[in-house]
């Protein structure tokens, strides 16, 4: 390479550290410096330069009002002389950024975080290529390097049993959702879906097991009356809208110097067409994937509609159409969740979600049963077959622990977690532990997280990671129940939750937008930009910095992984998992867990 | 109607001065009449807010049809769709130049060639390629590429001085200093040296210096030779306090002068010196030409200016009487002065067409 001769001219009256650091760099690289004194006038840096031999120029300097046209002229001046083509011109300093560069007619614009490798690749006229983690992104499997071992004796002994008996209980048992589910699985076939050809056989034995509502739709082609179709120039309104997008699309990624955790982010704003715009604009910030919401109407329903529809009110209906849509439009490195979790159509969302090309679903007895409303033997036995179509269509799932949000403590949460993750590994899937980090009412009343929101969260990190051997995503969203309507509090929430999800070494998280507690409706673009540049900045300023445990956090994750295992062996002791949701063994009335309702006495003998 | 292939800069005395809203109105009426046109920038521009003061900015709608030179990330963030025909090998802080055609229209930002000689590679496909009427958009104060255009326009306005009578004044130095014309055969043979000469009657050289005069001390070599001078010529550029030195110095009253285009004398920063070494020259009788002669056709005024405001820290829109500024810069100047976002673009394009 080439020695070359630089000049270093800080036009500020006092900001020259920048070009002092770039200065040693280009001096370490072997090239010939000259820094000149700051604040010369510009005819007299013109000068300079003139008589020099120099062929690039570093010029510094922050911007304000009248400061751009000092710097166009100095431009000017070495065109006009001619000397221009000769030298190299870079400007950096506060607020400048490359179209400011182009505005002002220099070569290349430096602004904050620029490092010193990147002026000297200027400097030397080669690409900068950045470090590895500003390159291109790819998709990544959440799952990847957990073994699924147990690394806690008691607690697997517990769990394979309890697993057993959830199996067997199973065995032999079918529901609605299951039928469907093996209706949509045999005679429903994306690919002649997609080229329009009749699904007659399906169609013929579909609705027989659908609700009143979906029947309807079938049978009479009425509608939810929240739900219309698209019609067909804002479904190529859409197409236009996405092809407009994708050809200046770029997807930069949000981790700095670590590649974990996966970030993802929600959206389902009733409209598809809105919701992909959502998602386009979480891609083109950073997110690494998106995770469906579908209207809370949906977990109550027997069956899936059809057809390209919106929703008038928050959660974007589950069909073919609408995910279809939506899978076209993600970017190929976007991993996709299509929640099956917690209703009456868990299994058949992780087979249509499979069909169409899904990442990742969402599958949980417990949440389910005594959040989520849905009948625990009921849940139980959807869930069971919802987990073996997520190990037939390659879908990991993550395993929620909202009840954790109705007052159950954590330890019996996780205890119902375990034994879902427990049951899904036996069926060849693989689970996805998903601890809440949360200001949850257990730690409201025990006050855990009186002083700080680290220590509890991350003892439970700690705890599952003391008994197996599973990827770990918080969620869902980190930091329930700590963000406010302010955004900026909101926002900083966030991060500090993502951070923290970073420096406990997890697989991914997810995190809210910061209007979604108090949005009192759709969630905004401006506010995933919120989270999503907070969250980026909380992985610059942490690093890879680490978390040394303190006192309490060992504490509360004996405490956490004790609980577990008396919870498993109350399950065990009772001899029927199905009746242990029933009787609160894992989250009761007092804790504020309510068996569901929803598809109660339809579970039938197969 | 364009007589024959040509380039028109339009220059800005500062930012905000109401560049783009020219070039805008100008490629609407030109391509509303048929012309093939092509469109590029100097700087960075078609952007929504002023990379600045973060107020809005007038954006650039591009009809389709019309062939563009422009940095190749700019065409990620325009939403009008343009064909890419080539890719020069130019480099811009927004990636390398490319050369197409609006495809679908739309919203257009560009970021052009930035120095002279690139623009001259930019004119040139352009023309290559069919172009008719080439229009530059010019850049903050910037008018050193505009050398290479065929003519100027110039935008000035309340951004670049509050005080009307000073803007005016402004306005007049350069319509002064841009009047004198192109050398049209006197003195060709010395035009092609790269150093400042001076000759005389017999067509000898008697001295050379620098070819741009920076400071007086440049102008020594020429000292001995001034008296029997009858021809001087600067082909870089000249500052001002050189023009005050050449004025001292014994050249004869009929010297011919010749500098190497308008711009490269204002680019000194100030105007008034250098309209005064003109008229001086006019007074004793001498003759004053350009190598390149780059007219101004006219000059357009804006009322608008950002206004900082101290409480908030940031700029607020605002205004100078409109009717005032157009009547006070258009008695300084012998060319047209237009407001066009109140009066319109027709008879500023008729500057375009009829200065052929």
């Amino acid at each position: 390479m080439n020695s070359k001769k630089i000049m270093l001219v800080p036009l500020d009256p006092v900001h020259d550290v920048g070009l002092k650091m770039i200065r040693r760099g280009l001096d370490e690289a072997g090239h010939e410096t000259v820094l000149l004194p700051p604040d010369l006038p510009v005819e007299e840096i013109v000068q300079e330069i003139y008589n020099s031999d120099a062929n690039t120029v570093l010029v510094s300097r922050t911007l304000g009002y009248g400061v751009a046209e000092i710097l166009a002229r100095l431009v000017d001046l070495l065109d006009a002389m001619g000397i221009r083509h000769r030298v190299k011109l870079g400007i950096g300093g506060m607020a400048i950024r490359p179209e400011l560069a182009a505005e002002l007619g220099f070569d290349a614009g430096f602004g904050p975080g620029t490092t010193v490798e990147e002026a000297v690749a200027f400097v030397e006229g080669r690409e900068y290529k950045g470090a590895s983690f500003r390159a291109g992104k790819t998709k990544h499997d959440i799952t990847q390097g957990h073994s699924y071992a147990y690394r806690h004796d008691g607690i697997k002994e517990k769990l394979e049993l309890i697993a057993d008996m959830v199996l067997s209980w199973a065995e032999g048992k079918t529901s609605p959702g299951v039928k469907r589910a093996a209706i949509r699985d045999e005679l429903w076939d994306v690919q002649r879906w997609r080229n329009y050809e009749q699904m007659t056989d399906f169609l013929q034995e579909y609705p027989a097991h659908c609700g009143e509502l979906a029947q309807n739709f079938y049978k009479k082609g009425i509608f939810h009356p929240k739900t219309r179709r698209f019609t067909r120039e804002e479904a190529a309104g859409l197409e236009e809208y996405v092809r407009r997008t994708r050809e200046e699309m770029r997807v930069p990624k949000l981790q700095h110097s670590r590649t974990k955790p996966l970030v993802f982010n929600q959206y389902g704003t009733g409209c598809p067409f809105m919701d992909i715009a959502h998602i386009k604009v979480s891609e083109a910030w950073g997110v690494d994937g998106v995770v469906h919401f579908d209207p809370s109407w949906g977990a109550r329903t027997e069956g899936l509609l059809d057809g390209f529809l919106t929703h008038q009110e928050d959660g974007t209906v589950i069909t073919p159409a609408n995910l279809n849509r939506i899978k076209l439009a993600l970017e190929p490195s976007t991993l996709w969740q299509v929640r099956a979790h917690r209703g009456l159509n868990t299994p058949e969302t992780v087979v249509l979600a499979g069909q169409i090309g899904a990442d990742l679903t969402k599958i949980n007895i417990c949440y389910g049963s005594l959040g989520g409303g849905t009948d625990p033997a009921r849940m139980t036995v959807d869930a069971v077959w919802a987990m073996r179509y997520a190990a037939k269509y390659g879908l990991p799932f993550d395993v929620v622990t909202n009840e954790e949000l109705c007052g159950v403590p954590a330890y019996k949460a996780f205890a119902g977690m375990l034994i879902t993750t427990a049951v899904g590994v036996r069926l060849g899937a693989r689970p996805i532990l998903q601890p809440l980090f949360c200001y949850s009412p257990e730690v409201m009343v025990g006050l855990q997280m009186q002083d700080n929101y680290i220590e509890f969260n991350a003892a439970k990190v700690m705890a599952l990671g003391q008994i197996i051997d599973a990827p770990i995503w918080p969620g869902a969203p980190v930091g329930f129940l700590t963000q406010s309507e302010d955004r900026v509090q909101s926002s900083a929430s966030t991060a500090f939750h993502a951070s923290l999800a970073a420096l406990l070494g997890v697989d991914g998280v997810t995190i809210a937008s910061s209007d979604e507690a108090y949005s009192g409706g759709p969630i905004s673009v401006p506010s995933k930009i919120d989270t999503l540049r907070a969250v980026g900045e909380g992985f610059r300023f942490f690093g890879k910095t680490s978390l040394a445990p303190t006192k309490d956090m060992e504490i509360w994750r004996d405490q956490i992984v004790t609980g577990i295992e008396e919870v498993l062996t109350k399950v065990a002791e009772k001899g029927d998992f199905v009746q242990a949701l029933y009787d609160g063994v894992l989250g009761s009335r007092e804790d504020g867990a309510y068996p569901g309702r929803n598809g109660k006495d339809t579970v039938f003998p197969l | 109607m364009i007589k024959a292939k040509k380039s028109i800069g339009i220059a800005g005395t500062a930012k905000n001065t109401g560049k783009t809203t020219a070039t805008v109105a100008l490629l609407n009426h030109f391509h509303a009449r048929g012309v093939d046109l092509g469109l590029t920038s100097i700087g960075y521009d078609g952007e929504s807010i002023d990379n600045v003061t973060g107020l809005p900015k007038p954006r650039i709608y591009v009809p389709k049809g019309i062939k563009v030179v422009t940095a190749e990330r700019c065409l990620g963030v325009s939403s009008a769709k343009i064909g890419v025909k080539e890719q020069l090998d130019i480099n811009t802080p927004l990636g390398k130049l490319v050369c197409g055609v609006v495809e679908r229209e739309g919203l257009l930002v560009t970021a052009g060639p930035n120095q002279s000689t690139h623009l001259k590679q930019a004119k040139h496909w352009l023309y290559e390629n069919g172009v008719e009427l080439v229009v530059v958009d010019g850049a903050l104060n910037r008018i050193s590429p505009m050398v290479e255009t065929d003519g100027l326009i110039l935008a000035t306005g309340a951004a670049f001085r509050l005080d009307t009578s000073e803007l005016a004044a402004h306005a007049h130095y350069i319509a002064k200093i841009c009047r004198y014309p192109g050398s049209d055969g006197v003195a060709e043979k010395f035009l092609d040296s790269t150093r400042t000469i001076v000759w005389d009657q017999a067509g000898e050289i008697l001295a050379r210096t620098n070819q741009s005069l920076l400071e007086p001390g440049q102008l020594g070599p020429l000292q001995p030779a001034a008296a029997r001078a009858a021809g001087f010529y600067c082909p870089g550029v000249i500052m001002p306090q050189c023009l005050k030195k050449l004025m001292q110095m014994p050249f004869p009253d009929s010297t011919n002068y010749v500098f190497a285009d308008p711009i490269k004398t204002i680019i000194g920063n100030d105007l008034e010196l250098v309209h005064d070494f003109l008229a001086e020259i006019d007074r004793r009788g001498g003759v004053f030409r350009y190598k390149r002669a780059v007219p101004l056709l006219a000059v357009t005024v804006n009322p608008y200016y950002p206004k900082f405001r101290y409480e908030t820290n940031n700029y607020e829109p605002a205004f100078v009487d409109r009717d005032s500024l157009l009547a006070n810069v258009a008695a300084k100047i012998d060319v047209p002065a237009f407001d066009i976002v109140a009066e319109g673009c027709e008879k500023l394009a008729e500057t375009v067409v009829f200065n052929d």
